[in-house]
C-alpha cells in the first residue's frame, strides 16, 4: 500500500502537505528477525497535541501498515501507544517488506477543529469517517534478508535464437529473468566458452553488461510502460540498488555502466585480468 | 530427502525446452522424478474422480493441497521453480489428469508453460499454486471451519479466477470478506425477486468494479479498521447505488 501524495477530501497531517501548521508525523521502525517470527518495534513521534488528544480519548490510533509485493502479505497494526511492537511469522515475509504509517479514526468525527490547522480551513466544518486518515506517513522499504539476493547470475539467462533474420544480439526483458538472444551457432561457441572458468568474467562483460544497463535504464525511468515491477529481475536488482544506498538521482549522477559494474562487483576488472590471462 | 527446488539451470532449460519435451508431457510416467531421483507421490491426496468435469474436485483439491502445506513459506509459494518441481514430478499424475495436455485449446507449449510452470500469472494458473493460493488467501482459522470462504470462492470457478488475479482482492483478505459479504447481499436481493440476476459479464464487471472501488475509498480510509459488517455494510451501499445505475431493480408491483 502506497501513501498517494493527493489531496484529501479532509485534512491529513502529512510531509507532502501544509494542512496542518507547527506539526509532524515522524514514526521510526526497527526489526529482529528471530527463529520463526520477526519482531517489528515501532515508535510514533507525533507533534500535533489535537491529534494526540484524539488518540488519547480513543478517537484515533496509530497504524502501521506492512506489505511484502513478492509474496502478496499485508497487515495493518494498530495501537494507541506510542511505542508499539508486533510480530509476524517469518513464513508470511520475503526480503523485503513495505512500511506505511498513519493515524487513523475509530468512529465518526464531526466538528473537528485543531488549533494548528491551516487558516483555509476556517470556518469549514471537518468530518471523519470510521477509517479516514487524520496523519499519514509513507515510511519506505525494511530490506529484512541479510543474505545476499538470489546470485546476480541467475537472473540472467543465455538463449539461442534459430530464427533466420535473427538479430547479433537481444535483450528480452518481459520474463522473470534477463535473457539475452544469440544467434544459435553464436550460443553454442559461447555455451562452450563458459565452460572454461577464465573466460567467464568476459562472458559477463560482453553479454550480461549490456542487458544489465538496459534493464536498470527500465528501473529508473518513470515513465516505463508495461508490469516489469512484477519480475523477478526487476525486484532482484531494486533491492541490490537499495542495499547499495543508489536511488534513481544517485544512478542517473554515476551513470549506467558505472552501476552496472559495481553490481557485478567489478566485472571490468575480472574481465582485463582474464584477458591478460589469455593472451599475455 | 525432500526437494524443494531444481538447480536454476535446469529449471530455465526445462522451461526453454517445452516444445522439444512435448512428447513427454503425453506421457503418464514422470521422466523428471526419476532423472532426479524423487521418489514421493501425491503426498497431499489430490484426486480427479470425473473426467468429463475435471474441475469438481478443485475445492478439495485446494484444501488437500493448502492443508499438506500449511507453513509454506510466502516467499516459496510465489517461486516458480518449486511448483515446476512439483508439478513434473510428485504430482504428475495429478497433473496429467487435472490438466492433460491434450486437452490444449490452442497452443500446447502455452499451455504447458502456464499450468506446469509458472508462467503469466503463475500463482493464477500454475495447476498446483492455485489451488494452494485459492486455499491460502481465504483461509481463515479464527472460523470453526477455517476453509469455509474457500468453499465460497470455490463455489464459482470463474468468481474464484477473478479474485485470484485481481491484484488488490488477490492480496486483501479483509476486502475478500466484504466482497463476500456483498455477494451474499446481491444473492438475497436476488432471491426476493427485487432485482434482476446478476449474471456472465455483469457480474464479472461487478466485481472488478467492487475491486476498484474498494481501492479507490482505501486511498483516504483505512478498510482493516471496520469490522466485516461494517466493511460489508458499506460495500451493500455502494452496490445499491451502482444497480440502480444498471437497471437492475425490479420496479415494486402497486396493487
Amino acid at each position: 500500500m502506497k501513501i498517494k501524495q493527493i489531496s484529501y477530501p479532509h485534512p491529513v497531517l502529512a510531509s507532502f502537505n501544509d494542512d496542518y501548521l507547527q506539526s509532524n508525523f515522524e514514526p521510526s521502525i526497527d526489526f529482529e528477525i528471530g527463529d520463526k517470527s520477526t519482531t517489528f518495534k515501532v515508535t510514533y513521534d507525533l507533534n500535533n497535541k489535537g491529534i494526540e488528544n484524539l488518540i488519547a480519548s480513543g478517537k484515533a490510533v496509530y497504524v502501521t501498515h506492512l506489505e511484502c509485493e513478492s509474496s502478496m502479505y499485508r497487515q495493518a497494526f494498530s495501537s494507541t501507544e506510542v511505542s508499539f511492537q508486533f510480530e509476524v511469522s517469518n513464513r508470511k515475509l520475503a526480503k523485503q517488506a513495505d512500511v506505511t504509517f498513519m493515524i487513523v479514526a475509530t468512529s465518526k468525527i464531526k466538528n473537528y477543529v485543531n488549533d494548528l490547522l491551516h487558516e483555509d480551513y476556517e470556518g469549514i466544518s471537518i468530518e471523519f469517517n470510521k477509517g479516514s486518515y487524520i496523519a499519514v506517513n509513507q515510511g519506505g522499504a525494511l530490506i529484512l534478508e541479510k543474505d545476499p539476493l538470489v546470485p546476480t547470475k541467475s537472473i540472467f539467462n543465455i538463449l539461442p535464437s534459430d530464427e533466420k533474420e535473427a538479430p547479433n544480439y537481444e535483450v528480452r526483458l518481459n520474463d522473470h529473468t534477463i535473457s539475452v538472444i544469440l544467434p544459435r551457432d553464436t550460443y553454442e561457441i559461447v555455451e562452450d566458452l563458459s565452460r572454461r572458468e577464465e573466460v567467464n568474467s568476459l562472458l559477463v562483460s560482453i553479454y550480461y553488461l549490456p542487458a544489465l544497463m538496459e534493464a536498470l535504464s527500465l528501473i529508473i525511468d518513470e515513465e516505463t510502460d508495461g508490469n516489469f515491477e512484477e519480475y523477478d529481475w526487476f525486484k532482484s536488482l531494486q533491492i541490490h540498488l537499495q542495499k547499495m544506498k543508489l536511488n534513481e538521482t544517485r544512478v542517473k549522477e554515476l551513470g549506467l555502466a558505472t552501476v552496472a559494474n559495481i553490481i557485478f562487483a567489478e566485472t571490468s576488472d575480472k574481465a582485463v585480468k582474464s584477458l591478460s590471462s589469455i593472451y599475455l | 530427502m525432500t526437494h524443494l527446488y531444481m538447480n536454476q539451470k535446469k529449471y530455465l532449460d526445462l522451461q526453454q525446452q517445452i516444445k522439444e519435451n512435448l512428447q513427454l508431457y503425453s506421457s503418464d510416467d514422470t521422466w523428471l522424478a526419476g532423472e532426479l531421483n524423487i521418489k514421493e507421490t501425491n503426498r497431499a491426496g489430490l484426486i480427479v474422480t470425473d473426467q468429463s468435469n475435471r474441475s469438481a474436485d478443485d475445492l478439495f483439491n485446494a484444501i488437500a493441497i493448502h492443508k499438506r502445506y500449511i507453513d509454506l513459506p510466502y516467499a516459496l509459494a510465489s517461486d516458480g521453480n518449486f511448483w515446476t518441481l512439483l508439478t513434473h514430478t510428485e504430482y504428475w499424475d495429478y497433473m496429467r489428469a487435472r490438466w492433460p495436455v491434450e486437452e490444449a485449446q490452442q497452443d500446447q507449449v502455452k499451455y504447458i508453460g502456464r499450468r506446469y510452470f509458472f508462467k503469466d500469472k503463475g500463482r493464477a494458473r500454475n495447476g498446483l499454486a492455485r489451488l494452494w493460493w485459492f486455499a491460502e488467501l481465504s483461509y481463515d482459522d479464527n472460523l470453526e471451519d477455517p476453509y469455509y470462504y474457500t468453499e465460497l470462492m470455490l463455489q464459482d470457478q470463474d468468481l474464484a479466477g477473478q479474485i485470484i488475479e485481481n491484484t488488490y482482492l488477490s492480496r486483501n483478505k479483509f476486502a475478500l470478506k466484504a466482497l463476500f459479504k456483498m455477494l451474499d447481499f446481491i444473492s438475497e436481493q436476488e432471491n426476493t425477486g427485487r432485482i434482476q440476476e446478476v449474471k456472465g459479464t455483469k457480474r464479472r464487471e461487478l466485481i472488478r468494479e467492487a475491486a476498484q472501488y474498494f481501492n479507490l475509498v482505501g486511498a483516504v480510509e483505512l478498510w482493516d479498521i471496520l469490522s466485516i459488517d461494517e466493511a460489508g455494510n458499506k460495500l451493500e451501499q455502494w452496490v445499491e447505488k451502482y444497480l440502480v445505475g444498471l437497471g437492475m431493480y425490479i420496479p415494486e408491483k402497486v396493487y
